[in-house]
């Protein structure tokens, strides 16, 4: 999970958006559903440095998802409203809120003003980064304070001491500087709260992104960002009513954004084509309507509330009336990249909208464009209108489909199936049934091999029988080479040799149908230079089989 | 026992009538039978006599083949199943090939034909708006991008083949989403047409200003084989990534040159001859008489060229190859149809490529109705184009020379490239995408850190990453 950015749109829906607590209440109810560790750690963090014991248990319950998230974050967000008049200008967050829950304590204090007293410190990087030093002897965690392995030890039933500060109005509030001069943090005004923030800050900002997601590509120089990352990465689906899912949130939100500017988009540009156009984007809002996948499902409503904290400005009125009803919404076809073809008409449509996006349409107007661009606009109306007219032939030729297959069942056999029809089942089909014969394969390792007999798939006797004895007659062929050039002799007959090939000369087989002595056309199909003579005659057997009764018996009766 | 099987067989088998039939022409017209063919049976019928009609093309006899071309030529329709479809594009590859072998003929029936870039491109539009090849392409190779640039502050694009914008405007949206903020972007984008070139610097100039990140690009209009490596302009500290989409296949080319020169037949060295005065004059006439050549010897070319001495390694390729390593790409991201389509012999290409094209074709059956004109306009002028250059050229003018992924790996490894496994997530986009496809044929998996999409048990385009290794 993307911490930062997230936390930075809640920061400035604090500050801007006052009226839409209830809107953030459930935003953030559904962050800590998500994403309780983030929460916990950040608030865990807070409660150590206030020593505020009590608080841990409220921590405890964040932890847990127990029922008060709303509240909490209900005050946090009034705290927020105050630490954002501390520090004005502050548009990128400390991303450890801590500052947010510290405030409870400061606000009683220095109610809305910057503490002036606050001890500004600045760490080297070495010491901000240094890792844990105090040890827990018990399960080896490491702290990097010794306040906080002492709190650790009362888990363990341990022994433990914690300092007691003398007096509460003493404390000191202090404030810490990043080291790197080029960072907005490095100005003491900007300074952050507390030594977490800034540690984590600059490992975050200035550190070697050093653990990375097995799952996604995302990389983290912040082990806890990491974990929180790593709990919930792949483990949603978020699905936008383009089509498009997802499996990070983050990149839901930004795909939505950019689906709403390109649905605009295209509607702009739909409009200006023609009514027709209009027309089929009325079929398609209908068809997106009808699909029950359309509405965005659980998250719909964060996703775009999101988006509205993103955009601020123009989205946000729209988003609130639009969010689950999407009768208003145009139909998401933007990228190509979401497009997801549910039927025919679908994709037709989409393709619209796409050639409208990637070529710029002629009233568009590019006027600066040479004049071959100026005709590839052209190209792409004519392109589209011949989709449009492909659209209607489509849906007419359903019909002519059913029709046609309507009729030929009435002409005729049409028994197969569509999916055996298929190039690659009839090319499959083609090698099995050459397959059990054990010739050098001239059709890769399959094809070749149909030459074989015994494998017809046909239900007819007589073509098993025939190809059988066609194999025989093969072998002897092959055996008796000087046979064959006699039969050859009968060859110069000229009879339809069609069927008939030899892969040299020397092995020219042809045996002619007109040829008193045979009334076989052999086919001695040879691939150049390997001199085997893989063939059909398998599928010559096919062919036999499913023949009708014109035989040629008349040329056997020669015999 | 000959009779015996000769009554079995003729009495039940209409087409031995019809070879005879097709010899003595105007004998009796349409036939009868053909109509009454299951499609099943006519598909099979279909490859039969493709398969024997290469055999016949191969070993040069061409009366043979003729008479195979017009049995073909009454059952394939390119409007009619998949079968058919794709047996009039492989039969007219051969045709073509045997018209190859008449210089003058050939000319002549094309001397009046017309070729439209911008009829071809809109054709490639339509393939990736149709078909889902070119998006998952898309979208691995701008995930694979996107992860090896993440924290890249200057990143330089180089697209080999320049001609769809929507890739790169997918890049930039996904770039200026980054968590660490968009980098500066410039693509460099490679056509020989100028108006593909400012139409994608118009459309991708506009997205970046649209979403306010900094954007340029470098055109440069060239064909891929002449390109100058300075016009690049790589400059220091920018992060470079390089995406070829079926590009790389046709620097394969002087592979098989090469291979044509190592036999040492008599009639092999006039070949050679003839290559040379090909290179030297690039003169029309040497390339066709070498066409010539080819085919009318094809035979003895096919098996010379199985010999040991063909496997020498190609130098065009290799050259190029160490062209884009010496830019030291952070990544490079190759799409490549996988199947090998390079082969030494005729009738491997036209088995090879029956294969792929069959699943290319079912694939469009799937996604368009039959009538469809942008189906058939595709299967024409893309798919039909690239069977016929398969099939029908030789030498230096075969530029679809389509291999498998492993060779490719084995190639870019003795380039200098180290494999990047593609992401989950990369693999993960893709298999939503193809989800979309309301078809189950389409199959994808991940072999060795590439991906490979298929349409059944048949892959058809691999994408894998690269990047500079020492």
């Amino acid at each position: 999970m993307n911490n930062q950015p997230r936390k930075s749109n809640l920061r400035s829906l604090h500050i801007k958006t006052t009226v839409s607590i209830e809107e953030d209440r459930q935003d953030e109810g559904s962050r800590v559903a998500e994403n309780p560790s983030g929460i916990a750690s950040d608030c865990s963090l807070s409660c150590i440095t206030v020593q505020a014991l009590h608080q841990i248990s409220a921590t405890r319950q964040a932890k847990l998802k127990l029922p008060s998230p709303s509240t909490d974050t209900q005050i946090m967000s009034g705290d927020e409203f105050s630490i954002a008049n501390v520090f004005p200008q502050e548009p990128e967050t400390n991303p450890n809120s801590k500052s947010n829950a510290n405030p409870t304590v400061k606000k009683k204090r220095l109610p809305g003003n910057p503490d002036p007293d606050a001890q500004v410190i600045a760490l080297s990087p070495t010491t901000l980064m240094a890792t844990n030093r105090f040890i827990c002897e018990i399960c080896n965690k490491g702290f990097r304070r010794d306040q906080n392995l002492q709190l650790h030890r009362r888990g363990h039933n341990l022994p433990w001491k914690l300092k007691q500060r003398a007096n509460k109005d003493q404390i000191i509030k202090k404030v810490y500087i990043c080291p790197e001069k080029t960072c907005v943090h490095h100005d003491p005004s900007r300074a952050l709260g507390d030594l977490t923030g800034i540690k984590k800050h600059f490992s975050r900002k200035h550190g070697e992104k050093k653990w990375k997601c097995e799952k996604c590509a995302k990389k983290y120089a912040v082990q806890s960002d990491w974990k929180a990352h790593s709990k919930t990465c792949g483990t949603r689906e978020y699905k936008c009513d383009c089509g498009t899912l997802f499996s990070r949130k983050d990149s839901f939100i930004t795909h939505r954004a950019f689906c709403d500017a390109m649905a605009e988009e295209s509607a702009r540009s739909v409009i200006t084509v023609s009514a027709n156009n209009l027309n089929f984007r009325n079929d398609n809002l209908n068809s997106t309507l009808m699909n029950p996948n359309f509405p965005h499902g659980f998250n719909v409503s964060t996703g775009i509330s999101q988006v509205g904290a993103v955009f601020k400005s123009d989205y946000n009125g729209e988003i609130s009336g639009n969010s689950l009803v999407g009768d208003q919404q145009k139909p998401r076809l933007s990228l190509w990249l979401d497009h997801e073809p549910n039927s025919h008409q679908l994709n037709f449509i989409d393709v619209n909208c796409n050639s409208n996006l990637f070529i710029p349409s002629s009233s568009t107007g590019l006027p600066d464009m040479p004049k071959t661009t100026s005709s590839m606009g052209n190209y792409t109306l004519s392109h589209r209108q011949g989709l449009m007219e492909e659209e209607v032939i489509g849906k007419g030729s359903t019909m002519d489909h059913s029709l046609a297959s309507l009729y030929s069942d009435n002409q005729k056999h049409q028994s197969n199936s569509s999916a055996s029809m298929s190039a690659t089942a009839l090319l499959q089909k083609a090698a099995q049934m050459g397959s059990t014969k054990s010739n050098p394969a001239f059709f890769g390792n399959a094809f070749g091999m149909m030459n074989s007999s015994s494998s017809s798939a046909s239900s007819s006797p007589n073509a098993i029988s025939l190809s059988q004895k066609r194999s025989e007659l093969h072998q002897v062929f092959g055996k008796q080479p000087e046979n064959l050039s006699g039969k050859a002799r009968d060859s110069s007959m000229g009879g339809s040799n069609l069927m008939q090939t030899s892969a040299t000369q020397s092995q020219a087989i042809l045996v002619n149908l007109h040829g008193a002595e045979h009334s076989l056309t052999r086919d001695f199909l040879g691939v150049g230079g390997e001199g085997s003579n893989p063939f059909l005659p398998q599928q010559l057997a096919e062919f036999v089989s499913m023949s009708s009764a014109m035989g040629l018996s008349q040329f056997t009766r020669n015999h | 026992m000959f009779q015996e099987d000769g009554s079995s067989f003729v009495t039940s088998s209409p087409l031995q009538m019809f070879p005879m039939m097709s010899l003595s022409p105007g004998f009796m017209s349409p036939h009868q039978w053909l109509q009454e063919l299951k499609p099943e049976d006519r598909g099979l019928y279909l490859i039969h006599l493709l398969v024997t009609c290469a055999n016949h093309v191969a070993t040069g006899n061409l009366e043979k083949a003729n008479m195979a071309l017009d049995q073909i030529s009454n059952l394939a329709t390119p409007d009619g199943d998949t079968m058919q479809r794709i047996s009039s594009y492989f039969s007219e590859a051969l045709a073509d090939r045997i018209l190859r072998t008449w210089p003058g003929i050939y000319k002549a029936s094309r001397s009046t034909r017309i070729w439209i870039v911008a009829e071809e491109i809109l054709v490639r539009k339509m393939f990736f708006e149709f078909l889902p090849f070119m998006k998952v392409a898309f979208v691995v190779t701008n995930q694979a991008i996107v992860e090896a640039m993440e924290g890249e502050k200057m990143v330089h694009v180089i697209d080999l083949n320049a001609t769809e914008p929507a890739q790169w405007r997918a890049l930039i949206q996904d770039l200026s989403a980054r968590p660490e903020g968009p980098p500066h972007l410039r693509i460099t984008g490679i056509h020989q047409q100028k108006e593909v070139l400012e139409q994608m610097a118009h459309v991708l100039t506009e997205e970046a200003e649209k979403l306010d990140i900094p954007f340029q690009f470098n055109p440069i209009i060239s064909k891929l084989e002449n390109l100058d490596v300075e016009n690049f302009r790589v400059k220091t500290g920018e992060a470079l990534a390089i995406s070829s989409i079926m590009q790389l296949h046709s620097f394969l080319v002087c592979d098989n040159d090469l291979k044509k020169k190592s036999p040492s037949t008599p009639l092999s060295a006039l070949g050679v001859h003839l290559q040379r005065v090909i290179q030297m004059n690039q003169s029309t006439l040497g390339q066709l008489l070498e066409k010539d050549m080819v085919s009318a010897y094809s035979p003895r070319q096919d098996s010379a060229s199985s010999s040991p001495l063909s496997t020498t390694t190609s130098a065009n390729i290799d050259d190029f190859l160490s062209t884009l390593w010496s830019l030291n790409p952070k990544v490079m991201v190759v799409t490549e149809q996988d199947s090998d389509h390079n082969g030494k012999s005729l009738m491997e290409r036209i088995s090879e490529s029956l294969y792929f094209y069959g699943a290319l074709f079912d694939c469009m059956e799937s996604a368009l109705p039959r009538a469809s004109l942008e189906r058939l306009k595709m299967e024409k002028m893309l798919l039909g184009e690239e069977i016929k250059n398969i099939i029908a050229c030789e030498g230096a003018e075969r530029k679809e020379r389509h291999e498998k992924l492993e060779k490719w790996a084995q190639r870019f490894d003795l380039a200098g490239f180290a494999n990047v496994p593609l992401s989950y997530y990369a693999m993960l986009q893709a298999k939503r995408l193809l989800q979309g496809y309301n078809s189950d044929g389409y199959k994808i998996k991940e072999e060795n850190g590439c991906v490979v999409i298929g349409w059944q048990d048949r892959p058809l385009f691999s994408v894998s990453a690269w990047r500079f290794r020492r």
